[in-house]
C-alpha cells in the first residue's frame, strides 16, 4: 500500500522532465496528415456550373451565384461538415481538398468564400511544423 | 510608544513588512501560486500559463495577473445571505492565516533573541489555536452564503478538519513531551544535533498527512469537490473576497510548511553558506529555512497532480482508524525510548 502510494510520486516528477504534449498552436502546428479534409477549392476553369455539389451538400454549405457572367458556386467554410461528398459528385473534378488549418474568423461573414477566393489555394502555415512521428516517438503513441 | 526604543521599532517594522510580514507572504503565496499551476502542467505534460510577463514563455506574472483581474472584479451578494457574516468570514480567513506568520521564528537574530514579530513561549499552543478556528469561518461562510453547495462543503470540511485536527495535536505530543516547551524557538534548538524527523519519523507521516487535510489540498479537497458541491464554502464568493480566499488558503499553506519545518526538520539550522555566512549568520540560517520549506511545500502541491480525490467515508475512515492509532503509536515509542534520545536533544 506504501508504494501505491509512492509510486505515483516519481512518477509525476519523471513527467516533470519530459517533453511537454502541447503544439503551442500559433507559433507551431502540426503537420495535416496525408487524408486531412481541410477546406474544399475550386478549380474555376473546370467548373461548369452544374448545381450538383449544391444539390447534394448536407449543410448548404454551397450556393451557385452570378460570378462574371458565369454560374459558380460560392462557399461557406462555416457550415461545412468536411464530408466530401460535393468533391465525389462533381463531374469534372473541379472541386478539391485542401489542407488549410487556420478557420478562426473575426466576423461571420469572413467564413463566405465568393467563387474567386473560393478557388485561391489556403495560406501557407505559419509557424513551426511539427510532425506527428516526433511526437509518437517520444510517447510511443500511434496516430492515424 | 509601546515601551520600545527606535531600533527596535525600526526592526519591528521590517518583521511586520517585509520578512516574515507581508511582502515575504504574499510573495511566497504568488511564487507558489506560480510555480503549483507550471508544475502541475509539467507533470500533465502540459505547458502552463504561457504569456504573461519577462522571460520568453514562462508566465511568470500570471498569478498577478488573475489577482489583478479578480479585483477588478464586481463583488455579488448572494440576495437571501447573511450580509454581515457573508462579508466578514473572508476578511476574517486572511487575518487569521496571517496572524499564524507572526508566531513562527524564521532565523535567529544577530543580536541573540530570533527572528520572529512577536515572541511566545507559547508560540505552539497559540498556533494551535489558530488552526482550531478555521473550521469556524469555514462552516460561517458556507451557512452565511444561503447556498446548498456551500453549506454542503462547509460541513464536509467541518467534518474533515475536525477528525484531522487530532492526529495533528497527537504528533505534536510527541515532540512537545521530547522538547518539555511549546515553544517553537526552543523546538528547533532541541533539534541542533538530530532533526525529529530522524527521531520520530511516523510523526512526521502523520502531520503531513494530516496537514494536507487540513490546508484542503486533494487527494483531501473534498470540501471544495467541483464536481459535487462546485467549490465547496467559498463557492458564491467573487472578485476580491475570492482574492481574499485565494490567499488565505495560500497564507496557510505558507504557516504549515514553515511549522513542518520547525518541528521536524531542524528549522533555520544547518552548515553555513560561505557567502551568505559572511554577510550575516541569519542569511544563512533564512536560506535553511526556505529550502525546507520549498521542499515540503512540493511535496504538498505534488499531491495534487498525483492522486484523486478520496471519497469522505475513506477519508474519515483513515483519519480515526490510521492516522490517530499512528500518532499514538509515536508517542508509545517516544516515551518508551526516552532514554537513547534524551542525550540526543540539546533542552
Ligand atoms: S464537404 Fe460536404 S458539407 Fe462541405 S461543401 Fe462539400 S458537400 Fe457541403
Ligand atoms: S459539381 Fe463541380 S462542376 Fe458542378 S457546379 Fe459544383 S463545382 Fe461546378
Amino acid at each position: 500500500m506504501v508504494l501505491s502510494i509512492l509510486r505515483p510520486f516519481f512518477l509525476g516528477l519523471y513527467h516533470v522532465f519530459k517533453r511537454t504534449f502541447t503544439v503551442k498552436h500559433p507559433y507551431e502546428t502540426l503537420k495535416p496528415p496525408e487524408r486531412h479534409r481541410g477546406r474544399v477549392m475550386l478549380n474555376m476553369d473546370r467548373c461548369i456550373g452544374c448545381n450538383s455539389c449544391v444539390n447534394i451538400c448536407p449543410n448548404k454549405a454551397l450556393t451557385l451565384v452570378e460570378f462574371n457572367g458565369r454560374k459558380l458556386p460560392q462557399y461557406n467554410a462555416g457550415r461545412c461538415c468536411f464530408c466530401v461528398l460535393c468533391v465525389d459528385i462533381c463531374p469534372v473534378l473541379a472541386l478539391s481538398m485542401t489542407h488549410e488549418v487556420e478557420y478562426s474568423v473575426y466576423k461571420k461573414e469572413d467564413h463566405i468564400y465568393p467563387p474567386d477566393r473560393f478557388s485561391q489555394p489556403p495560406e501557407p502555415i505559419k509557424g513551426k511544423i511539427v510532425t506527428v512521428k516526433t511526437l509518437d516517438k517520444k510517447f510511443g503513441v500511434k496516430h492515424g | 510608544m509601546l515601551g520600545l526604543s527606535f531600533v527596535e521599532l525600526i526592526e519591528l517594522f521590517i518583521k511586520v513588512l517585509i520578512f516574515p510580514g507581508t511582502l515575504f507572504s504574499l510573495l511566497f503565496s504568488i511564487i507558489v501560486i506560480w510555480f503549483e499551476r507550471k508544475f502541475l502542467a509539467r507533470m500533465h505534460l502540459r505547458i502552463g500559463p504561457l504569456h504573461v510577463g519577462p522571460f520568453n514563455r514562462l508566465g511568470l506574472f500570471q498569478p498577478i495577473a488573475d489577482f489583478l483581474k479578480l479585483v477588478q472584479k464586481e463583488i455579488i451578494t448572494p440576495s437571501r445571505a447573511n450580509k454581515f457574516l457573508y462579508d466578514l468570514m473572508p476578511m476574517l480567513a486572511a487575518f487569521l492565516s496571517a496572524l499564524s506568520i507572526a508566531f513562527i521564528p524564521y532565523a535567529l537574530d544577530p543580536s541573540g533573541g530570533y527572528w520572529v514579530i512577536f515572541y511566545t513561549p507559547l508560540s505552539l499552543l497559540v498556533i494551535l489555536v489558530i488552526l482550531t478556528a478555521k473550521p469556524f469561518i469555514m462552516v460561517g461562510a458556507g451557512w452565511a452564503a444561503n447556498n446548498k453547495y456551500c453549506t454542503i462543503g462547509a460541513l464536509r470540511a467541518a467534518f474533515q478538519l475536525l477528525a484531522y485536527e487530532i492526529p495533528i495535536v497527537l504528533s505534536l505530543a510527541g515532540i512537545v513531551i521530547a522538547t518539555r516547551s511549546f515553544d517553537l524557538a526552543r523546538i528547533v534548538e532541541a533539534q541542533s544535533s538530530v532533526w525529529f524527523i530522524i527521531l520520530q519519523p511516523i510523526g512526521f507521516i502523520v502531520i503531513l498527512i494530516a496537514m494536507m487535510a487540513e490546508l484542503l489540498r486533494r487527494p483531501f479537497d473534498i470540501p471544495l469537490a467541483e464536481q459535487e458541491v462546485v467549490f465547496g464554502w467559498p463557492t458564491e464568493y467573487t472578485g476580491v473576497q475570492f482574492a481574499l480566499v485565494m490567499v488565505a488558503e495560500y497564507f496557510d499553506l505558507c504557516v504549515t510548511a514553515s511549522l513542518i519545518t520547525i518541528l521536524f526538520l531542524g528549522g533555520w539550522s544547518g552548515p553555513a553558506i560561505p557567502l551568505l555566512h559572511d554577510i550575516s549568520p541569519m542569511l544563512s540560517g533564512i536560506f535553511w529555512f526556505l529550502l525546507k520549506m520549498a521542499v515540503i511545500t512540493v511535496i504538498v502541491i505534488m499531491g495534487r497532480g498525483v492522486f484523486p480525490r478520496l471519497r469522505i467515508d475513506q477519508l474519515l475512515e483513515s483519519g480515526w482508524t490510521v492516522l490517530i492509532p499512528l500518532a499514538i503509536i509515536q508517542i508509545l515509542i517516544t516515551l518508551a525510548t526516552a532514554q537513547w534520545w534524551l542525550p540526543l536533544i540539546g533542552v
